[in-house]
């Protein structure tokens, strides 16, 4: 039949159903859709463009609409992005991924699932979000009032390097003069110049360049470092204190500092218990950890999941916990208790002194639980390993600095003089100190006992809020696998004010069975390739540059972070004059970093300096967190009084890709790249035990205007040309140590691929003996994986050299360097991972040294340096259940996420708003019996520091814990292509419908002890880790 | 244009749902400024150029429910590749079409039968089947090709013997996590198709059940007949769309665009006359149900999984739908919950 008679057989059947249509109205009345049979029609456009259609081209990248790094397959047909997959080579999405060799021809019509998410799978709207910012834009309204003008490049660059009375036509600004990068840069002199001569300690004027980030990842923070160093500013930092900080402080000080994420290897593990870690929705990568922990389930593998509401992985869970929100660490030093009493610990395990003792007993790492610690509070090294010295015995020199532990028969040595060190000296369970000389020690295990003593099983369990016996068979069955059980944790049991100990305490249950690097155990993933070219036999060095004067930048950062309050001038000084050095001005962080309220507090107090220019990359501060200091258009909440404070925060420069709520805030907005225009080298994460370097590249031309030299326009190009103008080194010419100039990014990060292609240290494969050898750089890349660089070849065609091209090719041509599939397991012993923590000689930590002797700087006490069950407290150490009482707040405040949204950056997706246009306050259904209200009523939640609290509507959940109320945070876009902005005079009126849902973060709790006269201060945190507490809030719930 | 204008013309534009004026408005805005890129959801994805460009050289077919339309018509794809070839597209190699007598396909003997299996002990719930289908297949916002119903099911018990143990109770949070994703059965015996008037819809021997919209006169009838909610009438075209099993994809040996990247490996597609496929093999060795299987549909999406406890069947008194898009976007209930501000 050929169309002309399809169309004819439709228009009759029309003309009849017209003509019929009273007839049939009353049939189909009801049928929604019948009155669009009268409109015009559209063309039905069929989507067949698929992968091997003429044209179509198919590039590889990493994806970033969440933080897990996934390599995406970009589907491009005239550089225009069609569709987003799974890119097959990258063990994120793909299982077994293609072996590194399979050629990308193949790869192309590969029959397997290579999977995104659903986040990643809407990428396509976010680059081609409407609102996209394309041009610099200068504000010309006070600063919040959101209005802008479009500026050229050169403006741009040339106002914020010269400073200047730059928004004299701003009423009330007409005499300020705005300090430009020239003004802190003096000509390098800024470098050497401390910015507090009573505190040089604290570094120069440089360090006044405030740089954060919230979305920059490997490779372009990188970049952003460099610029900062080359400028000679210790201040780049990134968000992890809103995010996940507490987590990895624990992870890192129960690991020698190494290693900041541990994994279970999913695949062989027979028992896992989740604390807080939002499996199925989130967490690292939130893909491969669903993946792997769906097909294990299917096939046997018991998991708990521990958490304050339901989530998805529920439906395949054996058993779902709900605790007291922050009662993680209750439950698991329950467990610890319970374990240690009950023998069910790995003895001989812990006992091990070295690795040499370690491997012989044929286990791959070994802990400091014999070691001795000094308990005598007076000694100078109190809460410190003994070392030969403290308690008066004589050693060589090479021994000076060696903790003591006890051989069999008691007597001390240093640990690496004897295989097995005593846990119990003064007997089984005894936790009596033992003296040597006098000095009272104990042993580190004796600690974590004496520790996990504090509280009857009973106490636990209530503190945690489940039944005793619970606490029972949980331990009982984590230590019924061998090394094959693992509980693990994220956000929900880490972002505490007590979120470090709760971390402790379940890396001490790992602990005690070993279960670190052991197949179907604890794992810390494969490696990440050598992408700055450290190592000796990477092409470029990229940490270094021509003429980088030493000791260039240095200092304290703004944010107190890396710093212990014990070596600085404020503390020595103090104690020189006799005078107490608590309480210091505002607690500092030796274990933390990127603790983006303590940025903020620093901006606001000048404390240890005040800052002259804050450059954001990439972030929403306004919208997202710190909790309680933002999240609604509320200018009296502490973040917005901050940045409107001229004087606080002089120069404010953003680069973004829309005008985010913080946006409206910038003095100028710089356009910059989204993903899928970016670059980046992205390590995997430890849940795939085979190493990883995704690289990411832009997968069509960039949407952002070019400067008059035809460069794309976006944060990089300006950071070269801010330096080039100020003759910074490692920018424009002579920028490499290996020679070649940077002018462009692709100048620098394509060196930075060229770097992982020759990379000969951690990627390893298996030969036909089944042996496991390295392999060298990958081999040169062939004519047709040639033509995946072509395009970068014509816009940086010297920024490597023509063998390496070859190389780079190889890599680009399959969207990074990855191990294949069958590398995870070839340990040299049996049951031992291929990639292992110990493999480095590196120890576990029962009790860790610096966290014991570093003091609170606020309240002067000391830390705890083993796992610790402690409540919620302010920074005094005041007790939050004192301050709010449950009489009047009787509900606690948590948020979740979910598996379709990432904080800030996805509400631009239609295809994930219409997926849920709204957000809820859920609660739980026994809860809203009580008080009269069901799914969709109104509520007023109320805090203690937003009394006059939030409305929202209602969605009753079972799955919510009794006295919880939890929301998603990922709603609620007042700007970010919502609500309305003024461009050159003309108001650009947003899309409403990024604005649904409930936002409660205002509600969150500010921190009564440290809140200035004014008001004015930070979210509660953690006092070790410096994360910020989301769920510590209690508040009062109202229907209306 | 003054301030006040540009909100005036904004409203008006909201309010007839028109696309286009936000996108004259837009251009002005381009005019004067130069900062947004429009590349709207009409236009197509391209630059502040191209989509400038487009707006002038063609007008989009618009009635106000086009506003959502996520689409692919575009100066810059549009060419004249073969694309939109439907013969290609709906019968590639002549293969034989049924419009009844479906029990006759067996005669013919077709190399294929391609089936989907959905394994529920892997259903994460994540949905990124549900998007990648609107992205694969152009599917107008508020409609979908398929779905995962996300339920909690289940409610708290006061009972001294739960886990839950709080200052005002003990209980017992009985509760289950259901994810079920859902799509077209590509039934064997499909009464959608039998009910078309104009033999627009019809099964391919090999097992999809199509639509052919340069037959299809609208009329909603299949909508009508299909137990599951797999079709609906396209807003732009106002014909009958539905799951196609992404059949050009699968005809190059390709995975369906929801298989290719479904997060928990949860669906399998594969050829049910190939004994070594993995769907031969888990229908051999797994019990499987259909959905409905009581209307005589025999569909060809069959779940592992299910149990007494969990049906694919909605049951709003026993279930609390964790993500308002598990229900059927037309519904008042959904309307309730979200509110209509997004789909109309």
């Amino acid at each position: 039949m050929k169309n002309d008679n399809k169309n004819i057989s439709r228009r009759t059947f029309l003309k009849g159903l017209v003509l019929g249509g009273s007839l049939l109205g009353g049939v189909w009345g009801g049928l929604p859709w019948l009155p669009d049979m009268f409109k015009q029609r559209g063309k039905y456009v069929y989507p067949d463009r698929i992968e091997n259609w003429p044209g179509v081209e198919l590039r590889y990248s990493v994806c970033r609409q969440c933080r897990s790094d996934c390599g995406l397959e970009a589907r491009v047909f005239r550089d225009t992005l069609l569709k987003l997959d799974g890119n097959p080579y990258h063990p994120n999405s793909t299982e077994p991924q293609l072996d590194y060799s399979v050629d990308p021809k193949t790869a192309v019509m590969a029959p397997i699932p290579h999977s995104l998410c659903a986040r990643g799978q809407a990428g396509r709207q976010t680059i081609y979000d409407p609102y996209r910012v394309l041009r610099p834009l200068k504000r010309v309204g006070n600063r919040g009032s959101n209005q802008f003008k479009t500026i050229t490049w050169e403006q741009l660059v040339s106002e914020t390097t010269n400073g200047g009375y730059l928004f004299k036509d701003v009423p009330g600004e007409e005499t300020r003069y705005v300090e430009g990068f020239k003004d802190l840069w003096l000509n390098g002199q800024g470098r050497f110049i401390p910015a507090d001569p009573a505190h040089p300690d604290m570094g120069p004027g440089t360090n006044q360049l405030v740089i954060y980030w919230g979305r920059a990842e490997p490779g372009q923070n990188n970049f952003i470092s460099r610029f900062a160093s080359a400028f000679g500013t210790v201040n780049a930092l990134p968000h992890v204190g809103i995010c996940e900080l507490n987590h990895h402080v624990a992870t890192e000080q129960s690991l020698n500092g190494k290693v900041a994420m541990l994994k279970p290897d999913v695949n062989n593990a027979e028992y896992i218990i989740w604390f807080g870690a939002g499996i199925y929705t989130a967490n690292f990568p939130m893909q491969t950890l669903a993946r792997k922990v769906a097909d294990a389930a299917a096939k046997g593998l018991k998991f708990v999941i521990v958490d304050v509401s339901a989530i998805p992985s529920v439906a395949h869970a054996d058993k779902f916990v709900t605790v007291n929100p922050g009662g993680d660490g209750a439950l698991a030093m329950g467990m610890v208790r319970w374990i240690i009493e009950n023998h069910r610990y790995d003895a001989q395990f812990l006992g091990n002194t070295t690795i040499e003792s370690a491997n012989q007993t044929n286990e791959p790492n070994y802990t400091n639980a014999s070691y001795l610690v000094i308990v005598d509070e007076k000694h100078p090294h109190a809460f410190k390993f003994a070392r030969p010295k403290d308690v008066g015995l004589q050693v060589t020199s090479t021994d000076e600095d060696k903790p003591l532990a006890l051989d069999a028969s008691g007597k001390p040595y240093v640990f690496d003089q004897i295989s097995a060190g005593q846990l119990w000296p003064t007997g089984d369970l005894n936790v009596q100190p033992i003296k040597i000389n006098g000095v009272s020690l104990r042993t580190a295990m004796q600690i974590l006992y004496q520790n996990a003593v504090q509280h009857s099983l009973s106490e636990y369990a209530q503190i945690a809020g489940v039944q005793e016996p619970l606490i029972e068979e949980l331990a009982n069955e984590f230590t019924s696998h061998g090394k094959k059980s693992v509980a693990d944790f994220y956000r929900g049991a880490a972002m505490h004010t007590n979120g470090f100990y709760n971390g402790r305490s379940i890396l001490t249950l790992n602990m005690l069975i070993g279960n670190v690097d052991w197949v179907g155990g604890y794992m810390q993933g494969g490696a990440a390739a050598d992408f700055m070219g450290t190592g000796k036999n990477a092409p470029y060095h990229l940490m270094k540059w021509p003429n980088q004067p030493k000791k260039v930048p240095n200092g304290v950062k703004i944010s107190r972070e890396g710093t212990a309050y014990e070596k600085t001038s404020y503390y020595k000084n103090a104690l020189a004059a006799g005078q107490s050095p608590f309480p210091a001005k505002r607690p500092w962080f030796p274990f933390g970093f990127g603790i983006w309220h303590e940025i903020f507090a620093g901006i606001w107090d000048g404390y240890p300096y005040p800052a002259k220019i804050v450059y954001q990359h990439m972030a929403n501060p306004a919208f997202s967190a710190p909790p309680g200091m933002s999240g609604k258009q509320d200018e009296s909440l502490p973040w917005f009084r901050m940045i409107k404070d001229l004087k606080k925060v002089p120069l404010f420069i953003t680069d973004d890709i829309v005008v985010s709520e913080t946006g409206a805030y910038a003095d100028y907005i710089i356009p910059d790249s989204t993903y899928l225009e970016a670059w980046g080298a992205l390590p995997g994460f430890p849940t795939t035990p085979t190493s990883v370097t995704g690289i990411r590249q832009p997968v069509v031309e960039p949407l952002m205007a070019r400067t008059s030299d035809g460069r794309v326009m976006c944060f990089e190009t300006y950071m070269i040309d801010v330096a080039k103008k100020l003759g910074m080194p490692g920018f424009g010419n002579n920028a490499f140590m290996e020679g070649g100039s940077l002018n462009q990014r692709e100048d620098f990060y394509l060196k930075l691929v060229a770097n992982v292609a020759y990379d000969s240290s951690d990627f390893n494969r298996v030969n036909a003996l089944g042996e496991l050898i390295k392999r060298g750089p990958v081999p040169d890349g062939s004519a047709a994986e040639l033509a995946s660089v072509q395009r970068w070849m014509k816009v940086a065609p010297n920024a490597v050299s023509p063998e390496q091209w070859r190389k780079v090719a190889y890599v680009i041509a399959r969207g990074g360097r990855f191990e294949d599939y069958d590398v995870a397991y070839h340990g040299p012993k049996p049951g031992w991972l291929t990639h292992r923590y110990g493999a480095k000689g590196n120890l576990l930590q029962i009790y860790n040294e610096n966290v014991g002797s570093t003091h609170n700087a606020v309240t002067g006490e000391l830390f705890i340096g083993t796992g610790q069950s402690v409540p919620q407290k302010t920074m005094k150490g005041r007790l939050m259940d004192d301050i709010d009482l449950s009489s009047k707040f009787n509900y606690h405040l948590t948020t979740y996420k979910l598996p379709i949204h990432t904080q800030s950056r996805t509400m631009d997706d239609p295809w994930l708003r219409e997926l849920l246009p709204e957000s809820f306050i859920e609660i739980n259904d026994l809860d809203a019996q009580r008080m009269g209200v069901t799914s969709g009523d109104t509520v007023r939640v109320i805090s203690a520091n937003y009394p006059q609290g939030l409305t929202g509507r209602v969605r009753v959940l079972p799955g919510v814990r009794p006295g919880v109320i939890t929301f998603t945070n990922s709603f609620g876009h007042w700007q970010y292509g919502s609500g309305s902005w003024i461009v050159n005079g003309q108001t650009v009126s947003g899309d409403n419908q990024r604005n649904g849902g409930v936002r409660l973060n205002p509600l969150m709790r500010l921190d009564p002890d440290m809140l200035d006269s004014s008001g004015w201060g930070t979210c509660l945190e953690d006092p070790v880790g410096g994360g910020a507490s989301y769920f510590d809030t209690k508040v009062q719930v109202v229907k209306i | 244009m003054a301030e006040d204008d540009v909100h005036v013309e904004q409203n008006n534009a909201r309010q007839m749902g028109n696309q286009e004026s936000r996108r004259e408005f837009l251009k002005q805005a381009l005019k004067v400024g130069g900062v947004v890129g429009i590349a709207t959801v009409i236009g197509g994805p391209v630059g502040a150029v191209k989509a400038l460009a487009s707006t002038e050289t063609k007008q989009n077919a618009t009635d106000g429910s086009a506003t959502n339309w996520e689409g692919w018509e575009d100066p810059q794809l549009n060419v004249n590749d073969g694309w939109n070839n439907w013969d290609k597209i709906l019968n590639p190699d002549n293969l034989p079409i049924y419009h009844d007598h479906f029990d006759e396909i067996k005669k013919v003997k077709p190399k294929h039968h391609w089936v989907m299996v959905i394994d529920l002990r892997k259903c994460v719930g994540c949905q990124s089947c549900t998007v990648a289908c609107k992205s694969e297949n152009n599917i107008p916002i508020g409609y979908y090709r398929t779905w995962v119903d996300v339920a909690e099911i289940g409610s708290t018990l006061q009972t001294s013997l739960g886990n839950t143990v709080t200052a005002n109770g003990t209980y017992e949070q009985q509760i289950k996590i259901r994810n079920i994703p859902k799509l077209c059965n590509h039934c064997d015996n499909p009464p959608c198709v039998t009910v078309c008037p104009v033999k627009a819809t019809f099964k391919r021997a090999d097992g999809p059940v199509l639509v052919d919209p340069r037959l299809c006169i609208g009329c909603g009838t299949c909508v009508n007949a299909c137990p599951y909610d797999a079709r609906y009438i396209n807003p732009i075209s106002h014909t009958a769309d539905k799951c196609t099993l992404c059949v050009e994809r699968i005809d190059e040996g390709l995975l369906p665009a929801c298989v290719t990247t479904c997060v928990g490996r949860a669906r399998i597609f594969g050829d049910l006359n190939d004994p070594t496929s993995e769907v031969s093999k888990l229908l051999a060795s797994n019990p499987v149900q259909v959905r409905k299987p009581e209307m005589g549909t025999d569909p060809q999406v069959f779940y592992i999984g299910l149990n007494g406890e969990i049906s694919t069947e909605n049951d709003p008194e026993a279930e609390n739908l964790i993500y308002t898009y598990t229900m059927n976007t037309n519904s008042t209930a959904y309307q309730q919950l979200a509110g209509k501000s997004l789909l109309k």
